[in-house]
C-alpha cells in the first residue's frame, strides 16, 4: 500500500479576477506603471507572476472581483496600459505547505489536476507553500482531490480564512 | 462571522531580505495536453531531497504552460539528469547559461492581503534602472530574478526603502 505524502495543510482564497498584462517591448515598466496603478487605487495584488523579459507569456495578476470596475476604468485612462491589460475569467489560488522544495510534490498535485480536468493558469513557490491558479468554480474541487492525496494532520486548520487582513490609509 | 484586521505602516516593513547569487534558471514548456504526464514524470525523481529555490509556472492564451525553475548548483546536479530523460515531453532550456541569475527575495507582514507592497518595492529599482528579469508574488514573499551582478544593488536599494526591525540588545 502506498502511503500519502504529508503536508501541514491546505488554503484556499476567496475567488480572484485574473489579469493579464501583455508586455511586448521587453521592458518592465508598463508592469511598474501597472502596479502603480493598482497601490494609487488601493487595490491589492493576491498573487503574481511575471516572466515578460524572458519569455513571450504576459504576467498574470490576480485582484479581488470587487476592485475590477475600478481597475479597469483606470486602466482605460492609461495611454500606456490600455490595450495592453485583459481581464480574465474568475480564478482561485489553491497552496499546500509545506512543498519541501520537491519536485515530486509539485508533480503530484499537477497530476491529480491534469487527470480531474482542473486547468493551472500560474504556480508559484513562497518560502514554505506551493499556490496553484484555478479557475473558480474547481477550487473547492481542488481542494477535495488534494486532500485525498496528502495525509494532513487531524488537528489541521480549516482551508478558509476566517479573517481578513485590510491595508488602511495614514490616519489624519 | 467574518473578522477583519486592519493593517497600516508609515513605511513598509519587512523580515529582511535574502538574496542568492549565481542561480541557473531553467524553462520547461509543457502542452497542456501532457501535463498529466509531466506530472507523473517528476514523482518519478528518485528522493524528496530539495530540488529548486523557486518555481513559478504560467499559461499564455492558447499555449503551453511555462514553468521556471531556480536551481543551484546542488539542485541542479539532481534536477538536470532528470530532465534530460524527459526531454522528450517538452521543450527544456537552461536560459542565460553563460550568465546565471540572482534571486532576491523578501517577506514582510500580511504581504498578501496588503495594497502598494510591490508598487513600493518596484518604484525605487526602476527609478535606478535596475533590470528585472521576472518576479513571482505568493502568499506574503516577493521574488525578485535579476541579472548576475544586480542581486546586491537591488538589495541595496529595496534596504534604503523598506524598514527593516533591528533586535534590541539588552
Amino acid at each position: 500500500m502506498t502511503k500519502e505524502p504529508s503536508i501541514n495543510g491546505l488554503k484556499l482564497s476567496e475567488p480572484l479576477i485574473a489579469i493579464w498584462v501583455h508586455e511586448e517591448d521587453q521592458t518592465v515598466d508598463r508592469l511598474s506603471l501597472f502596479c502603480r496603478l493598482l497601490a494609487k487605487t488601493e487595490i491589492n495584488i493576491a498573487f503574481m507572476t511575471s516572466t515578460s523579459v524572458i519569455d513571450s507569456q504576459p504576467a498574470l495578476c490576480c485582484i479581488d472581483p470587487k476592485d475590477q470596475a475600478v481597475a479597469a476604468e483606470w486602466i482605460e485612462q492609461s495611454e500606456e496600459l490600455a490595450g495592453s491589460v485583459r481581464f480574465g475569467g474568475s480564478v482561485g489560488v489553491i497552496t499546500f505547505y509545506p512543498h519541501h522544495f520537491s519536485l515530486k510534490l509539485m508533480g503530484l498535485a499537477l497530476q491529480v489536476f491534469s487527470q480531474n480536468g482542473i486547468r493551472v493558469y500560474g504556480m508559484a513557490s513562497s518560502i514554505a507553500a506551493l499556490s496553484f491558479v484555478v479557475d473558480s468554480d474547481r477550487l473547492e474541487d481542488a481542494g477535495r482531490l488534494l486532500t485525498k492525496t496528502f495525509a494532513l494532520p487531524a488537528n489541521v486548520s480549516p482551508p478558509k480564512s476566517d479573517f481578513r487582513v485590510r491595508q488602511e490609509r495614514r490616519p489624519l | 462571522m467574518e473578522t477583519i484586521a486592519v493593517y497600516w505602516e508609515s513605511r513598509i516593513r519587512t523580515y529582511g531580505f535574502n538574496l542568492v547569487e549565481g542561480l541557473r534558471l531553467c524553462r520547461i514548456g509543457i502542452a497542456p495536453a501532457d501535463m498529466g504526464k509531466w506530472g507523473q514524470a517528476l514523482q518519478s525523481m528518485v528522493d524528496h531531497e530539495p530540488a529548486f529555490r523557486l518555481v513559478w509556472a504560467q499559461t499564455g492564451e492558447m499555449e503551453s504552460v511555462k514553468f521556471f525553475l531556480l536551481c543551484d548548483d546542488n539542485h541542479w546536479s539532481r534536477v538536470q539528469p532528470f530532465l534530460e530523460r524527459h526531454a522528450h515531453l517538452g521543450t527544456i532550456d537552461e536560459m542565460r547559461e553563460a550568465e546565471k541569475v540572482d534571486l532576491l527575495f523578501f517577506q514582510g507582514p500580511h504581504y498578501g492581503d496588503r495594497y502598494g507592497v510591490l508598487d513600493y518595492a518596484l518604484a525605487p529599482l526602476s527609478k535606478a534602472r535596475v533590470p528585472l528579469l521576472a518576479m513571482a508574488c505568493s502568499v506574503a514573499t516577493i521574488y525578485l530574478v535579476l541579472p548576475a551582478g544586480q542581486g546586491e544593488r537591488a538589495k541595496k536599494i529595496l534596504a534604503a526603502s523598506f524598514e527593516i526591525p533591528r533586535t534590541v540588545d539588552t
